[in-house]
């Protein structure tokens, strides 16, 4: 299988406090990667840093073996890497059926086109209507995207991320706030969404992370303390000493 | 897509001149197809893009020189260039001048933007004001439309030939600007004013979208320039000023900016505004400024979200609440003729020198006529009187209504 | 060289005077996210409002006046109207106060009418704080106050005649005053403290007890009050007309552009620059070619300076990355 995502020796830095100090990490293609740990680790910066919202203070990443670190963020989506983002990030005042069109549009690079209708591209209407019923959108195809509910804005949010076809999906804290059937329903969704797919998910809910990760990264206070099996990392003393007592695994996972 | 109302847009068009004889009609209808393309180019950046521009009429300016500049030139080359291309002149000259000015004014939106497009029309403006020979200084620069060779017989020297070729360009205006909405490129400007940053993280520039709005948006309202440079024959540097701007902004956001036909209800009210209400008061730019106030503050959507609202209720709704909002225009009725009292009486202190101390009050001509007289307080008591409590009226009944609706639902 | 001299002096106090006004626009909007379209609307304001005062009571009372009165009006609009409007997000709140500066305008003009009203600073500060004569006979002589007037008038005794207007000498001390309290309550104060804390914590200060939409309305009328004042010392000095508005509102957006949305340090030196930059303009008046002089161009300079700074520095001089 070959590295489909790399970071060698990322270190960022945010005047003196230091959030990552050197991330070695390799992400096959079609891997599913969980990325867990404690609050203020630096899960988020590690996902601003991946899609290109700021540079790492020092250190490369690489996708498809292409060199993106300092890239603006819709070069590296061009690139097939897309991300969700933690506080819901939709166009509010645009339907469910407008939203996804959106990423649709972009995904198949007809963004600043403006000799067509929309209405004409068959391609576009087909994926979205596809999209709307993968994410169980369907029924609110017409409602303004700020009047949906948490979950379906969630919902809406997973869409939008993956509407653009990328191959290399970062998901961050999806399930957040849902839920036990909630976030069962999210993780049928996510799984088969993302089939074939290499997926890195920032996750708290252990249920999530055991039912779909192949691989967990745990990240403390700005380092890997582990990257291996969901097994091995549970037998994991280190692990194990930062996260006394997180293991909580759900009967369902 | 229904075709009724266009069909009828379009016949009421054509046979405007026919049903309404007169040349001041003709004239105020021509201003309003001016001011329809001007609005409607305005809101692609505002209503479309969210992208509040202080500087539109840099761009309606700079297409007035160009297309005046391009029909003199022609004439004194003794070239045939057909007067009802000159308009395409302006459109043109905003092109250019988005292309460098609209580039610097999209590298960031919201409120950077607005002091961007508001220092960058100052800077044009000074300029014009400068003396150089482009713009003609005070006087600005003339032109003559007439035509020698009449193609078809067509000279334009008549108001309804004018006439004519602006509405001609301001229904393909429309709808160009109606098809941009439509495109992805329309779609993705909806969703760069919803939420630029998602749209960086789905795979493209939030700038290279807004740029392009700037250039659009310059190209017809340069088409709207050029039109009034042919109907007034004359391009002064006010056109360029930032009045004008304002202008735009204020009554297209009275006219409301969420729909695609609000700009041209608001192109209408502009006309109306500058040349009716303009004669009946002194105060009536005050008038506007309060409207203006009142609306970003109660009615965002502008009179075109009203009037939508209002015709989306069944006739049920305003049945069982007719009590209430009978109430409530009364109260507002009875709020701006106090209002109106106040306003009127504080402009003639100043006037009172040259038109007297009284202000006269009538209604449809004579009826219900009564006068204020400025120098008794009495007056201005009761004046403020009326406001207030017509304005109290009206707020508590609003709120009333609020409550009401919503406890329905 | 002395002129010079007087040339920097008239443009410090210039610039002294836009860094008041702007240092109202700058905390407001770094507090509040509000870019506040009416200051300058204010600063005309306290003009008139500073003018009807002392014709009836006095210049003194009108240096308090005006700034009472545009603050009252600060506090009211932000309780009544931009918290309102708050929730709307910020298209419509750029949009109501600009349409307030529309609305004082109209009120202005409607009120004390179209013409530049005569507003001129008490007797005590109409001449000159002090002057320098330049004469044959006795080389650069110093004065306090100014020149006897046979002594500029006579060309054969004097070659130059100097002078530094107490009013503008005036409006520096004023300034700096203010400024001066200004900074010490800001950085020295616990009120100080907690408004920049509430610049990036606000909710965080709300679970903590302090009533932050309080503050909000505090610090806008403080702002508007500093407009008022700026207002009442600027048209006494220069003129109070209509237009005065525009002209100013126009200058102090590009002090905020260039200096950074929201920093007041380069709200500080961008105002001393263009104030000494156009005061010095309009005094070299050179020609430039073109039938261009520089005192021609001497109102399109801070234009031309935003514009720079827009295409090699966006974010302005001192202003963070993004915003």
């Amino acid at each position: 299988m070959s590295t489909i995502l790399e970071l060698k020796n990322v270190q960022k830095r945010f005047g003196a406090t230091e959030i990552l100090r050197g991330i070695d990490l390799s992400i096959s293609a079609g891997e599913r990667v969980a990325l867990i740990g404690p609050n203020g680790a630096g899960k988020t910066t590690l996902f601003n840093l991946v899609s290109g919202r700021f540079a790492p203070s020092a250190g490369e990443v690489w996708l498809k073996n292409r060199r993106i670190d300092g890239k603006k963020p819709y070069a590296i989506a061009r690139l097939g890497l897309a991300r969700s983002f933690q506080a819901t990030q939709v166009f509010s005042k645009l339907t469910v059926y407008e939203n996804l069109r959106c990423s649709v549009l972009l995904g198949l690079g007809y963004g600043a086109q403006w000799l067509t209708s929309v209405s004409r591209l068959k391609e576009v209407t087909a994926r979205t209507e596809a999209l709307m019923e993968q994410t169980h959108l369907d029924k609110q195809r017409d409602t303004l995207a700020q009047a949906l509910t948490y979950a379906d804005q969630r919902a809406l949010e997973l869409g939008i991320t993956l509407g653009g076809g990328a191959d290399v999906i970062l998901l961050d804290e999806p399930t957040a706030g849902m839920s036990q059937t909630e976030t069962l329903f999210f993780l049928e969704l996510i799984k088969t969404a993302t089939h074939g797919k290499t997926l890195l998910m920032v996750e708290h809910d252990m249920g999530v992370v055991f039912g779909l990760a192949d691989k967990i990264a745990v990240l403390v206070e700005g380092k890997l303390l582990a990257f291996d099996t969901p097994q091995a990392v549970r037998a994991n003393a280190a692990v194990q000493d930062a996260y006394l007592g997180d293991f909580s695994v759900s009967a369902s996972a | 897509m229904n075709a009724a109302p266009w069909i009828a847009v379009v016949a009421g068009v054509v046979l405007a001149p026919e049903l309404l004889n007169s040349t001041w009609a003709l004239t105020l209808l021509s201003q309003i197809g001016i001011a329809t393309i001007a609005c409607l180019s305005f809101n692609l950046l505002l209503g479309q893009g969210g992208m509040l521009s202080f500087g539109h009429a840099t761009y309606t300016g700079l297409g007035a020189y160009g297309a005046i500049h391009t029909l003199n030139a022609a004439r004194a080359a003794g070239v045939d260039f057909p007067v009802s291309l000159i308009p395409l002149a302006g459109g043109v000259s905003g092109l250019v001048a988005a292309s460098v000015l609209g580039f610097l004014s999209s590298r960031r939106g919201g409120t950077a933007l607005a002091m961007v497009t508001l220092g960058l029309a100052e800077l044009v403006f000074s300029v014009a004001l400068m003396g150089f020979a482009f713009f003609g200084g005070e006087s600005g620069i003339a032109g003559n439309r007439v035509t020698e060779s009449a193609p078809w017989g067509v000279t334009f020297a008549s108001p309804v030939e004018m006439y004519y070729l602006i509405a001609a360009y301001a229904l393909l205006s429309a709808v160009a600007l109606y098809a941009l909405t439509t495109t992805p490129w329309g779609k993705m400007l909806n969703a760069v004013r919803d939420n630029a940053m998602r749209v960086e993280f789905l795979g493209t520039n939030p700038q290279t979208i807004r740029y392009r709005a700037f250039l659009f948006s310059a190209f017809f309202a340069g088409i709207s320039g050029g039109l009034a440079a042919l109907l007034f024959e004359r391009v002064t540097p006010d056109a360029l000023g930032l009045e004008r701007s304002a202008s735009l902004v204020l009554f297209t956001y009275l006219g409301g900016i969420q729909s695609f036909i609000g700009p041209i209800v608001g192109a209408v009210l502009m006309v109306f505004a500058n040349v009716g209400l303009s004669s009946l008061t002194p105060a009536w730019l005050l008038y506007v400024g309060l409207a203006f106030v009142f609306g970003v503050m109660f009615a965002p959507q502008g009179l075109t979200g009203l009037l939508q609202t209002a015709m989306a209720q069944p006739w049920a709704f305003y049945v069982r609440h007719s009590v209430i909002l009978l109430a409530l225009l009364v109260s507002l009725g009875v709020a701006l003729l106090g209002v109106t009292a106040l306003v009127e009486m504080a402009y003639q202190l100043q006037l009172e020198a040259s038109l007297g101390p009284n202000v006269a009050f009538g209604f449809f001509g004579d009826w219900g006529a009564f006068q204020l007289h400025i120098n008794r307080w009495q007056d201005w008591a009761a004046a403020a009187a009326v406001a207030i409590s017509g304005g109290w009226f009206f707020l508590r009944l609003r709120h009333a209504l609020i409550v009401r609706l919503g406890a329905k639902a | 060289m002395e002129f010079l001299v007087f040339s920097l002096l008239n443009g410090l106090s210039y610039g002294l005077l836009l860094f008041l006004l702007s240092a109202g626009l700058t905390v407001i909007l770094s507090l509040m996210g509000v870019l506040n379209f009416a200051h300058a609307s204010f600063y005309m304001l306290g003009a008139y409002v500073g003018y009807s005062v002392s014709v009836h009571a006095g210049y003194g009372p009108a240096l308090f006046a005006a700034p009472l009165v545009l603050a009252l009006l600060g506090a009211g609009f932000e309780r009544w109207v931009l918290r309102r409007i708050h929730a709307y997000g910020h298209v419509p709140e750029l949009l109501i106060t600009f349409g307030l500066s529309f609305l004082i305008l109209e009120l202005v003009q409607g009120v004390w009418g179209r013409t530049a009203l005569p507003f001129h600073p008490p007797e005590f500060l109409q001449g000159a704080a002090f002057s320098a004569v330049k004469s044959a006979a006795n080389g650069l002589q110093w004065f306090w106050g100014s020149p006897a007037a046979a002594l500029c008038q006579d060309a054969s005794l004097a070659l130059s005649c100097w002078s530094f207007p107490a009013m503008r000498a005036f409006t520096m001390l004023v300034s700096a005053i203010t400024l001066g309290a200004l900074y010490l309550v800001l950085v020295r104060t616990r009120l100080g403290w907690i408004i920049q804390a509430s610049r990036t914590h606000p909710a965080m200060l709300e679970s903590l007890g302090h009533n932050v939409p309080r503050l909000w309305m505090l610090v806008f009328a403080a702002g508007s009050g500093l407009a008022g004042l700026a207002g009442v010392i600027g048209g006494s000095t220069f003129v109070t007309e209509p237009a005065m508005a525009a002209t100013v509102g126009s200058v102090i957006f590009v002090v905020v552009v260039v200096g950074g949305l929201g920093s007041l340090m380069g709200a500080f030196w961008v105002s001393l620059a263009l104030g000494l930059l156009q005061t010095l303009a309009v005094s070299f008046d050179h020609s430039l070619g073109f039938g261009v002089s520089l005192a021609q161009l001497a109102p399109v300079l801070p234009y031309a300076l935003m514009v720079l700074v827009l295409v090699l520095r966006p974010q302005g001089l001192f202003g963070a990355k993004d915003l």
